[in-house]
């Protein structure tokens, strides 16, 4: 082909779709693109960059998928913190060499709105003996990621009387803007289950936030009188499970390296179960009205395998 | 070659070229100018039929459309016999599914691997070093036998269903005659195959006709010797495979001898070898759209159209190359049309076309839930491709019920958090990155420690009985499996005697549940949505779940990790291409689980008695999508004996073939089907008159 050959100019269209539109501050989205020529034509491989309304480069999207006469990509990104409307534009570049022989742009808008607030209440234990103080940890995050340190955290009960207020420190094991706080508690007298409540008020803070709140299930019991001792042990190898979940409704633990687990239980009926990666439950039901030692041999799951298919 | 071709090039098989551009200017132009590449192209309206206004850019005497256990046998057959072969396939690689299968082959009748087995002998490389491993009664076969079984209408399964029952007669009759010959067919193209060991599914009941293929582990990879390094075969590393081998090859020691490895890569390799060692010619990167036929409903086929489907690499946007290219023919036309004397339509089935199995199961229209091996495939994979264009040339279609009649045709994954929840592929072969990650498999204990929600965040069974399958065939008198003391008596009515039935039927319905219509959903489609598995770290903890790469990837929309619940619905809704709607209900859904596990009991789906119920509490959460897998489909194209479609008024239509799943009337699971279709395919179209 002659290298100064004058290559037609073609109409060019790109599409952009974002999912979710609304999307929270600092939440992720996904932008996607589609560029369409007349006549159609593989542009896969091409990058496009994209602006905002500052001029500043948030990222490059990919295209990499030719279907339908189309040339698509997506990318995911992070809605800016700033509450309010913000515009993004997607530049296709150039290519004279295939009739393109300026930048094609498309703008997309979102509107952000106030950075949401979640609480998280976690390691409640799921059997509180009457009367008896226990520790819960309880965090705090925002959407936006911001830096929740030092904010209140208010533990009410199911009459909405307040029973305990910590303040949320750093964040907490791998996760990446939930700050925590341990909160002591004192269980109540009467046995049974109740719901209590851990609010975070979102007042004096600089960029707006919702109030963020969570309720968890406190579940008070009788004193143990029996000791159950589980131990765990594989049907086919016979060697013992560590890490088994043991469990008799509202008590649970989980076997030590030894295959061995231990539970205090008042008298009553129960239903045992005991639980393992990769194996069918083994359950035992009845009454617990004195020390037992029990033993559960937990059979491998079997997998369907291609014999199995055979119809 | 006719005598009415318009357009004419001596080179069998070579492309003939524009006029006045060589083929090296031509491809030149078209990279630098795509105006002028789609100018040339012929167009595909005045394709669809042969009324002399194509233009023809290849000229062969057979053309496949499809390079897998179907197409890539039938391309050897014909050339064996003479004929100049081009196959088209849409992906960028050759093999289809057969590549990425166990390479559990099963055929029978008094096939050679049989026969070998039952004298007690070894194979003649002396790869083989362990004894057969089914008792010689179970491998005393013949092909009268075999055609019983697979007709056999007294079977049921255990979900109450009949397999062999609606299988064509004729198709049945010619299959069990050319298995034994197929099986010597494969044996002399380099496919090395193992002790005989049960039966596949739909493969008969009354012997052993099963073995898988293997390679043996070596200094180099060399098909002609048998050989292939640890490298190749994903072996070398437990998280890595290699471009030959999509999936890491399995142990075959308990099956062979020490140093074997098995699955689709030993079967698939070696034919395409073959294949490209015996000139076979391959287009790929190019879909097969449309049979030309000299009018719509009758005269016989010239050829067909196929347009160019690229697939590129979803990281670097560059196209995709496949391991092997002698033979390969580079064409980026957008459409061409191939000229033969014969077409043969081995494109697969319709599992990856969400509107077609629609048809039997109006709720697997959710595109979200791609059929098995779509990564290695590519979204063009099992798209009812012949089937469609099959009926737009009047072709009958067979079986279209027995999508429903086998038991695992969809079922719920075990393995989470990745987009192709059926194979185990590994990083290292260059479509792994469409599927991100290779998932977590849990196992059905799994299930205990989750919850799973719909596309709006509810609940919608119980998650311990979610992926359940049917249990194993069982018959009365015994019964199993081949080789697990099998008194299976064929054709009798005691099979299907309704107590039995009663007594195994073993169905639980999660994924009907899974796949149920819900709020979310809209007019006209009713999407089924995505289905999550939540937990939270002390699941990952107690079940030492490794959420790294390559088992999970935040990036590829099917595993997300976050602070809190709303910000993991926030995650899904944002970054998984089929959530259309907010999992509005999640948090709801969380909290009141979490009540659930403090009472003890589940009122919804009575989870309390299967197993310990587990609250979601402790940050990080993660959600991985559960997958619903459509695995391969049973319906398709109506043929007779010779693979010859045939049309609505039951006439063949002159010089098409079809096999595989392609084909309808034969509810045949896996490659047994494909190989000896294509077999038949192979032999019959080399004789069709010019």
């Amino acid at each position: 082909m002659d290298a100064d050959a004058t290559v037609e100019t073609i109409p060019v269209t790109l599409s952009l779709l974002s999912t979710p539109n609304p999307v929270d501050a600092g939440a992720d989205f996904t932008l996607k693109a589609a560029v369409v020529c007349v006549p159609p034509l593989d542009l896969c491989a091409t990058r496009l960059a994209i602006e905002t309304s500052t001029g500043d480069d948030v990222g490059e999207l990919l295209l990499t998928e030719f279907e339908e006469g189309e040339s698509r990509g997506s990318i995911r990104m992070t809605a800016p913190s700033e509450p309010g409307p913000t515009i993004l534009t997607v530049r296709f570049p150039a290519n004279p060499d295939v009739g393109i022989p300026e930048d094609i742009c498309a703008e997309i808008g979102f509107d952000i709105p106030a950075h949401a607030s979640s609480v998280v209440v976690w390691d409640v234990p799921p059997a509180i003996e009457a009367g008896q103080s226990f520790a819960i940890h309880a965090g705090l995050r925002c959407s936006a990621s911001c830096a929740l340190e030092g904010r209140l955290l208010e533990v009410r009960d199911d009459q909405d009387r307040l029973l305990a207020t910590a303040t949320t420190g750093k964040t907490w094991q791998d996760t990446s803007a939930l700050h925590f706080a341990r909160i002591t508690l004192t269980a109540p007298e009467n046995v049974g289950n109740t719901v209590w409540r851990v609010s975070a008020p979102a007042d004096g803070l600089e960029v707006p936030h919702s109030d963020g709140a969570m309720t968890f299930a406190v579940t008070t019991t009788l004193a143990g009188e029996h000791e159950i001792r589980v131990s765990a042990v594989d049907a086919k190898t016979n060697k013992v499970i560590a890490d088994a979940l043991v469990h008799a409704h509202p008590f649970r633990t989980t076997t030590d390296s030894q295959g061995n687990a231990k539970l205090s239980l008042p008298g009553g009926d129960y239903r045992i179960m005991v639980r393992a990666s990769g194996h069918e439950p083994y359950i035992i039901e009845g009454q617990v009205k004195e020390n037992m030692q029990i033993t559960a041999i937990l059979a491998p799951e079997v997998d369907t395998t291609e014999m199995d298919l055979w119809a | 070659m006719t005598k009415d071709k318009k357009e004419r090039d001596e080179t069998i098989g070579q492309p003939q070229e524009p006029s006045g551009l060589n083929r090296r200017d031509f491809f030149k132009a078209g990279a630098a100018a795509g105006v002028g590449a789609t100018a040339l192209a012929a167009p595909l309206a005045a394709s669809a039929q042969g009324d002399g206004s194509v233009e023809w850019h290849y000229d062969v005497d057979v053309v496949i459309a499809g390079a897998g256990c179907a197409g890539i046998t039938a391309a050897i057959r014909a050339r064996d016999l003479g004929a100049s072969v081009l196959v088209v396939d849409q992906n960028y690689d050759v093999g289809g599914r057969m590549l990425h299968s166990g390479s559990y082959l099963s055929l029978g009748g008094g096939d050679a691997i049989q026969k070998r087995d039952m004298a007690g002998e070894f194979d003649a490389e002396g790869f083989i070093t362990i004894p057969p491993l089914e008792e010689p009664a179970e491998l005393d076969d013949d092909v009268d036998l075999l055609f019983t079984d697979v007709t056999d209408w007294s079977i049921v399964d255990p979900k109450g269903q009949s397999p062999y029952r609606y299988n064509e007669r004729e198709l049945m009759r010619a299959w069990a005659d050319n298995c034994p010959p197929t099986r010597d067919f494969l044996m002399e193209n380099y496919v090395r195959f193992t002790r005989v060991n049960g039966t596949h599914g739909g493969g008969g009941l009354s012997r052993a006709r099963s073995p898988f293929c293997f390679l043996m582990l070596g200094d180099k990879t060399d098909i002609r010797a048998g050989t292939i390094t640890a490298e190749d075969a994903g072996v070398a590393h437990p998280e890595r495979t290699s471009p030959l081998a999509p999936v890491q090859m399995q142990d075959a020691s308990a099956l062979v001898g020490p140093g074997a490895v098995r699955n689709g890569v030993a079967l698939a390799r070696p034919l395409e070898f073959s294949a490209r060692e015996k000139g076979v010619q391959f287009i790929l990167h190019r879909k097969f759209d449309e049979i030309v036929r000299e009018q719509q409903f009758s005269g016989r086929v010239l050829g067909l159209t196929a347009s160019y489907t690229p697939r590129h690499h979803p990281e670097s946007g560059e196209l995709l190359k496949s391991y092997w290219s002698d033979g390969n023919i580079d064409d980026r036309r957008p459409v061409i049309n191939i000229r033969a004397k014969a077409v043969i339509l081995a494109s697969g089935g319709h599992a990856g076309n969400p509107e077609v199995r629609s048809m039997f199961y109006p709720a697997m229209r959710e595109p979200a839930f791609p059929t098995s091996g779509s990564a290695l495939q590519g979204d063009g994979g099992q798209d009812a491709s012949a089937l469609i264009a099959g009926l737009r040339v009047g072709a009958n279609m067979a079986g279209m019920q027995q999508n429903l009649s086998y038991p695992t045709t969809f079922h719920i994954s075990t393995r989470l958090g990745t987009r192709d929840a059926y194979t185990t592929m590994m990083p290292g072969h260059p479509t792994f990155a469409f599927r991100g990650s290779a998932g977590i498999n849990i196992g059905r204990a799994g299930f205990e420690e989750l919850i799973a929600v719909n596309q709006v965040g509810k609940r919608f069974f119980n998650e311990v009985r979610l992926p359940v399958r049917p249990g194993p065939n069982r018959y009365p008198g015994d019964g199993s499996t081949p080789g697990q003391g099998l008194d299976h008596t064929p054709v009798d009515w005691r099979n299907c005697r309704h107590e039995w039935i009663r007594e195994m039927y073993t169905y639980d319905h999660g994924l009907d549940a899974a796949l149920a219509i819900n709020e979310g959903s809209q007019p006209p489609n009713y999407y089924s949505g995505p289905i999550w598995a939540i937990f939270d770290q002390d699941a990952v903890d107690r079940n030492g779940w490794e959420m790294r790469y390559p088992y999970v990837n935040e990036d590829n929309g099917y595993f997300f990790k976050a602070d809190s619940i709303s910000q993991l619905a926030n995650k899904i809704h944002a970054g998984h291409p089929y959530q259309r709607v907010p999992l509005v209900h999640l948090e709801d859904t969380v909290g009141t689980w979490n009540g659930y596990v403090a009472d003890g009991a589940d009122p919804d789906f009575e989870r309390e008695g299967d197993a310990p119920m587990t609250a979601i509490t402790k940050p990080p959460f993660y959600a991985l999508s559960i997958m619903a897998i459509w695995h391969d489909s049973y319906g398709g194209l109506r043929v007779n004996g010779r693979q010859q479609v045939v049309d609505m008024k039951g006439q063949v239509i002159q010089s098409l073939y079809a096999g595989g799943e392609a084909v309808g009337g034969f509810n045949k699971h896996g490659l047994g089907k494909g190989h000896v279709h294509g077999f038949i395919a192979g032999t019959q179209a080399v004789r069709e008159p010019l």
